[in-house]
C-alpha cells in the first residue's frame, strides 16, 4: 500500500546566540599606589620617631601623587602608630607650619625635593621619593621596581641624622 | 558591547515517502498519525511496530519512531532538557541508520538527528549561563551529545566554531562565578583554560587573549586588594612577587597577543596602559594613554565613564 508521509524538518543550526561579547573588563585600582600606601604605613610602624614627635597624631604628607593619598587615607588613617593615631594629608606645596612625621614627594614633583629639604632640615621627617637617584639628592627611603615588585632603597645614617632610628624589618628588607 | 548573530539557517525537508508497497504497515499508519499531529496515537501504533517481529528489523519503523518522539519532543519537552522524548528520537534514529543498510532513509534520519544536535547544542550553552559548581558538568555533557551526533551527521566536518563558542561562554560563567567567590583559585584558572583552548583553536581570537590577560591581571588586583594595616612587609613583598609574576609573565604578553590582533580596540589598549601602570613601564602607559586619545578623538572608541 501507498502511503504518502511527508516531512518537514526546520533545523536551527543555533537559536541561542553565537554572539560573546568580552564583557570582563580589567578595574582601573592603581596597584602601584596600593603598595607604596601600605609601605608608608610599615615605615610609620617599623621605624622610631624622637619621643618630642611623639605626641597628638602621626603626620604623613603626600606631595604630588592623589592615588597614593586616596588608598592611604582610605585604608591606613585612623590606625594608631603607637600611642597616636595616623592622620593623612595631601599637598599642592609643602606647608611650613604643619609637622609631618614623613613627607612622601612623588616623581612628578621631584624638583621640590631640594626646596622640602632645606624647609624641613631641623625637623624629624622621613622624606621618601620614588625616582632613580633621589637618596643622592637627600631622600632617605626611595622606591625602586625591582622585576615588576616595588622594593625600597634606604639612606641611615641621613635617617640617624634626623633622630630617625630605622627598624629592623625597615633594615632587613631594604635592597643595597 | 559587540553582538554578532549567526543566522539560524532553516532547512526545510519535505521527503515524500510514496508508500512503497514493502514499507511496513504498522510504522506507516504511525507515521500518518504523526502527520495529523496525533502524536499519542502515533506512539502507541509505532510501538507496536517496534514491538513487531516484522517491522522492528525495518530502518524506516525506527526512522519513524524517532521522528515521532522528535515530533512530540518538540511540542511537549522543548523546555524539558532532559527531555526522555529527545533521548529517545536519538535512540531510534541512530538504530535506523545501522539498520539501514541501502541508505534509504539516510539522508532524512540525519537531517532528524542534526535538528536534535542542535538541540543539545543550545541546551548547553544555556546551561553555560547558570550552571554553579555542583552543576558544572552539566553543559559538558550536553555539549558532548551535540558533538557525538555531529559527528555522526557530518563524519569530518570541523566543529570548531561550536567548540569555540561553548569554551568562550565556559570561561565566561567561571569569571562570573570568580567575582561571587574571590577567594577561590580554581575558578579562574578554569576561566584562563577555558580561554586558552580557544586560542588553541584560533590563534587570531583577540578576544580569547584578552580575556586570558583579564583573568592573570584581575587575580592580581584582588591579591593587591587585600594588602592593608595587617599585612606585614614580608607579606607584602611575597604578594609582590607573586603578583608580578601573574601580571608580567601571564597578563601582559597575552594583553600584548590582543593588541597586535586589535589595535585600535578600546579596551584592549586600556589594559595594556593599565597593566604597564602596574609593573611602572612609564613610556609604555604614556604610548597607550596617547593612543586612547587618538582613538577617542578619531571617535573609534568612547571616552571611558568617569
Amino acid at each position: 500500500m501507498y502511503r504518502l508521509f511527508s516531512i518537514l524538518l526546520a533545523v536551527f543550526l543555533v537559536t541561542v546566540s553565537t554572539s560573546w561579547p568580552p564583557e570582563q573588563g580589567i578595574p582601573d585600582d592603581d596597584t602601584v599606589a596600593m603598595i607604596r600606601a601600605n609601605y608608608l604605613y610599615q615605615f610609620s610602624n617599623n621605624n622610631n620617631w624622637p619621643n618630642e614627635t611623639k605626641k597628638g597624631k602621626f603626620y604623613v604628607g603626600i606631595l604630588g601623587s592623589p592615588n597614593v593619598y586616596e588608598v592611604m587615607s582610605q585604608k591606613y588613617g585612623a590606625k594608631p602608630i603607637g600611642s597616636q593615631t595616623l592622620d593623612v594629608l595631601a599637598f599642592s606645596e609643602l606647608p611650613s607650619s604643619q609637622y609631618l612625621h614623613i613627607l612622601y614627594i612623588d616623581k612628578s614633583r621631584k624638583s621640590e625635593l631640594a626646596r622640602c629639604l632645606k624647609e624641613l632640615k631641623d625637623k624629624s621627617t622621613l622624606v621618601v621619593t620614588n625616582w632613580e637617584g633621589a637618596l643622592a639628592q637627600g631622600s632617605h627611603i626611595n622606591f625602586k621596581n625591582i622585576d615588576g615588585s616595588i622594593r625600597f632603597e634606604l639612606n641611615k645614617q641621613a635617617m640617624e641624622d634626623k633622630k630617625i632610628t630605622p627598624g629592623i624589618k625597615i633594615l632587613q628588607w631594604a635592597v643595597q | 558591547m559587540r553582538r554578532s548573530f549567526i543566522i539560524t539557517i532553516l532547512l526545510a525537508c519535505i521527503a515524500c515517502l510514496t508508500g512503497l508497497a514493502q514499507n511496513p504497515p504498522l510504522a506507516n499508519e504511525a507515521a500518518k498519525l504523526c502527520q495529523d499531529k496525533q502524536y499519542d496515537a502515533a506512539k502507541k501504533k509505532i510501538a507496536m511496530a517496534v514491538q513487531s517481529p516484522v517491522e522492528s528489523g525495518d530502518p524506516f519503523t525506527w526512522y519513524v519512531n524517532g521522528f515521532i518522539y522528535k515530533e512530540y519532543y518538540k511540542q511537549y519537552e522543548s523546555g524539558n532538557r532532559n527531555s526522555p522524548s529527545r533521548e529517545t528520537a536519538v535512540e531510534s534514529f541512530m538504530k535506523s541508520l545501522s539498520l539501514d543498510k541501502t541508505n534509504q532513509h539516510t539522508a532524512m534520519t540525519k537531517t532528524g538527528l542534526k535538528f536534535l544536535a542542535t538541540t543539545y547544542y543550545n541546551d548547553a550553552l544555556l546551561r553555560t549561563r547558570e550552571f554553579d559548581l555542583t552543576t558544572e558538568k552539566e553543559p559538558e555533557a550536553f555539549y558532548n551529545k551535540f558533538r557525538k551526533l555531529m559527528h555522526t551527521v557530518e563524519p569530518g566536518s570541523s566543529l570548531n566554531t561550536y567548540d569555540k563558542e561553548y569554551n568562550k561562554n565556559m570561561g565566561q560563567r567561571y569569571f562570573a562565578l570568580w567575582q561571587l567567590d574571590l577567594d577561590n583559585s580554581d575558578l579562574p584558572e578554569r576561566a584562563a583554560t577555558c580561554y586558552s583552548e580557544v586560542i588553541r583553536m584560533d590563534s587570531t581570537d583577540s578576544d580569547a587573549f584578552y580575556n586570558v590577560a583579564v583573568v592573570y591581571y584581575n587575580r592580581a588586583v584582588f591579591k593587591y586588594r587585600k594588602i592593608g594595616p595587617e599585612t606585614d612587609i614580608f607579606d607584602l613583598i611575597l604578594i609582590q612577587q607573586d603578583c608580578a609574576d601573574l601580571i608580567k609573565n601571564k597578563a601582559l604578553p597575552s594583553m600584548q597577543k590582543a593588541y597586535k590582533l586589535a589595535p585600535e580596540r578600546g579596551d584592549i589598549v586600556r589594559g595594556l596602559m593599565f597593566i604597564h601602570r602596574a609593573l611602572e613601564h612609564e613610556n609604555d602607559v604614556e604610548y597607550f594613554k596617547k593612543e586612547i586619545e587618538r582613538l577617542i578623538d578619531e571617535g573609534k572608541i568612547k571616552e571611558p565613564d568617569k
